[in-house]
């Protein structure tokens, strides 16, 4: 076991140590915000036959080779195609025929003539354009071709791959499975949020913050409860999320009581891989793996600091898992509203708030940086990286920001 | 392929549905999960029964018809090990979500919601089995994940393939005797289906009976 780690090793070790989940099968309409795990192939031409873009006329442009307003040329309407309507019947040399936009455009047809550009009685048509070779026609497989590849394993399925999986005519489609997460806190001062808080007691916030950003990245939590400072009620609390792919726990793995977790985690066959990592909030980081069981986290019981590893480490894996092959939170280079200082030693992911001003991102504190002040969490946007061995990032100085905030990018204008 | 999928979800959260369609139906002649039961496909019948009942609905193992992933259902495969039962209850209880998990095998198309949300609500053990004449119906129970997935996929791996095996070395509970003629009255929610002779018997018995209370199909 090692202790102390650097961040980036801390998390290569984490990474390492965890597999991606297998595949299920499920609805296509099921399926937005899934990891495909199958590469889709077309097995058909999209659009499956030459349609039309336009309501209007198909026509043979020989017949109308020089039409004009001056000099309209007249044909019968042999036809009338609607979408969806049967277009095996030839066009034959001297007629047109009515065609819908999305119909398909009949043998012998080369060009549309969109109705704008046309005059008709119902029975013939006169034609006031010339048109060009295929106008105003769409080629069959002009978008997908019979044996394209087209959405690549790993992509995470959006509106737009649904709705091609639907052109595609496929029902259902392969997924990475969604993991689940069992997740308790320990501590004889915890409890439920709707029970007393008399005597020193604290609400148990984290397993609600855990749970909720295990839902964030498509993760299943299932909450264990809260478990007692005895080594045998932990370890039951434990054993009872041994069938999870991940386990966490909160509090009870402090340097002052972090050798009781460990005998627990000896004892059911977690092999602890690092304890400590040197970032700021949140050093006392453990984890582990059970042989044919879930990966095992035991976070900091500050609830900034279980929040903040969970974020840095936990969520990654839950990501990895899930098939994701993009495990972090997209970054910026983020202008300091502030000058912020440090000890040299560990990494601190300083919460921030983000405001565009001129062409830059700008990052401010959010408040109290203590590792129990949870409000700082509701405004932070982001988490500011402070590497380990600065000592300070002045004024009007970039630095590297993890975004949390996905509305942060939302926007007031429409951009058009 | 045109399958609406909009199935009325299931209200118990707490509880994983699986249809078991792994089984090898050779006696039947053709794959059990895809043989039409009042113009349905067995698998995709049962499915959607569970989907009126849970949430978390799995269908393990075998080949079913798409429509059998109702909305929100889940396929998938089993784990490795010889074909049997076993292995898909193990496959099943891996892949569910909650601790309590209801399993029905595909042969069983005249299952109930009644002897279904019966099995849900008897007092609590490890696993929860009707019993009538005809024996234990194991592939028709309620299974608490974490206790019995331990022993059942020691027993899979040891090749003690017998479910009848598992029953008797995890806390069984049965539902047997009025208990269950209070849920089954007719006595067809447990009727087995292996072979046409099978199939033929179980579509006129239940042609005799009055519907299926609240079956979402």
């Amino acid at each position: 076991m090692k202790t102390g780690l650097g961040a980036a090793a801390a998390l290569e070790a984490i990474l390492d140590a965890t597999p991606v989940m297998p595949p299920e099968t499920i609805a296509v309409s099921s399926a937005l915000g899934r990891v495909l795990a199958e590469a889709v192939e077309s097995d058909r031409r999209l659009p499956p036959a030459d349609n039309s873009a336009m309501d209007g006329y198909a026509v043979r442009r020989a017949d109308v080779a020089g039409a004009s307003t001056e000099r309209s040329i007249e044909l019968p309407i042999a036809y009338t195609i609607p979408a969806g309507g049967d277009a095996s019947r030839p066009l034959e040399p001297g007629e047109a025929a009515r065609i819908l936009t999305g119909a398909p455009v009949p043998p012998g047809a080369d060009a549309v003539v969109r109705q704008e550009d046309t005059e008709s009685d119902g029975e013939r048509v006169r034609v006031l354009v010339s048109p060009s070779p295929r106008e105003n026609i769409r080629d069959a497989g002009e978008d997908v071709q019979r044996g394209d590849r087209v959405i690549e394993s790993g992509a995470v399925i959006g509106p737009g791959h649904v709705g091609m999986l639907a052109s595609l005519g496929r029902s259902v489609v392969a997924v990475h499975q969604r993991p689940r997460v069992a997740l308790l806190s320990t501590g004889d001062e915890l409890v439920e949020p709707d029970q007393s808080v008399d005597g020193g007691r604290i609400v148990s916030s984290n397993s609600y913050s855990l749970a909720a950003q295990c839902r964030a990245v498509g993760a299943d939590p299932v909450y264990l409860g809260i478990a007692r400072d005895t080594p045998e009620d932990v370890e039951q609390c434990f054993r009872a999320g041994l069938g999870a792919d991940v386990l966490v726990s909160s509090a009870g793995v402090s340097v002052g009581d972090y050798d009781f977790v460990r005998d627990v985690l000896e004892k059911i066959g977690c092999g602890v891989i690092f304890w400590g990592v040197q970032i700021k909030p949140g050093y006392p980081l453990v984890f582990g793996r059970i042989e044919g069981g879930p990966l095992v986290f035991g976070l900091p019981g500050n609830p900034v600091s279980a929040m903040m590893t969970f974020e840095q480490f936990v969520r990654p894996a839950l990501r990895k898992l899930t098939g994701h092959h993009k495990l972090f939170r997209p970054t910026v280079r983020a202008r300091l509203a502030e000058t912020l200082t440090k000890k040299p030693g560990r990494l601190h992911f300083v919460r921030v708030e983000l405001e565009r001003s001129g062409g830059d991102i700008v990052a401010r504190g959010a408040g109290n940086q203590s590792s129990g002040a949870l409000r700082s969490m509701t405004r932070a946007q982001g988490l500011l990286v402070f590497p380990s061995e600065d000592t300070e990032l002045a004024e009007g100085a970039f630095a590297t920001v993890q975004v949390l905030d996905d509305e942060f990018f939302a926007s007031e204008e429409p951009g058009f | 392929m045109a399958v609406p999928r909009t199935a009325t979800r299931g209200t118990l959260a707490t509880v994983s549905g699986v249809v078991l369609t792994g089984g090898a139906s050779q006696r039947m002649g053709s794959d059990k999960a895809h043989l039409e039961f009042d113009g349905r496909p067995a698998a995709e019948r049962i499915a959607r029964l569970l989907a009126g009942l849970v949430n978390d609905v799995l269908i393990v193992g075998g080949s079913p018809p798409d429509a059998a992933l109702v909305a929100g259902a889940r396929l998938v495969a089993d784990v490795d090990g010889p074909q049997c039962s076993l292995r898909g209850l193990v496959s099943a209880l891996v892949a569910a979500r909650t601790d309590c998990v209801l399993v029905v095998a595909t042969d069983l198309p005249l299952v109930t919601p009644d002897l279904l949300l019966a099995l849900v609500a008897w007092p609590e053990a490890d696993a929860v089995v009707p019993r009538d004449a005809n024996g234990r119906h194991a592939l028709c129970a309620l299974y608490r994940r974490e206790p019995v997935l331990a022993v059942a996929r020691e027993r899979l791996e040891r090749g003690q393939l017998a479910l009848g095996g598992l029953l008797g070395a995890i806390d069984t509970a049965y539902i047997e005797g009025e208990a269950l003629e209070r849920v089954d009255p007719e006595g067809v929610a447990l009727t087995n289906v292996n072979t046409p002779d099978e199939l033929a018997a179980a579509r006129e018995r239940q042609a005799r009976c009055s519907p299926m209370r609240g079956d979402p199909a």
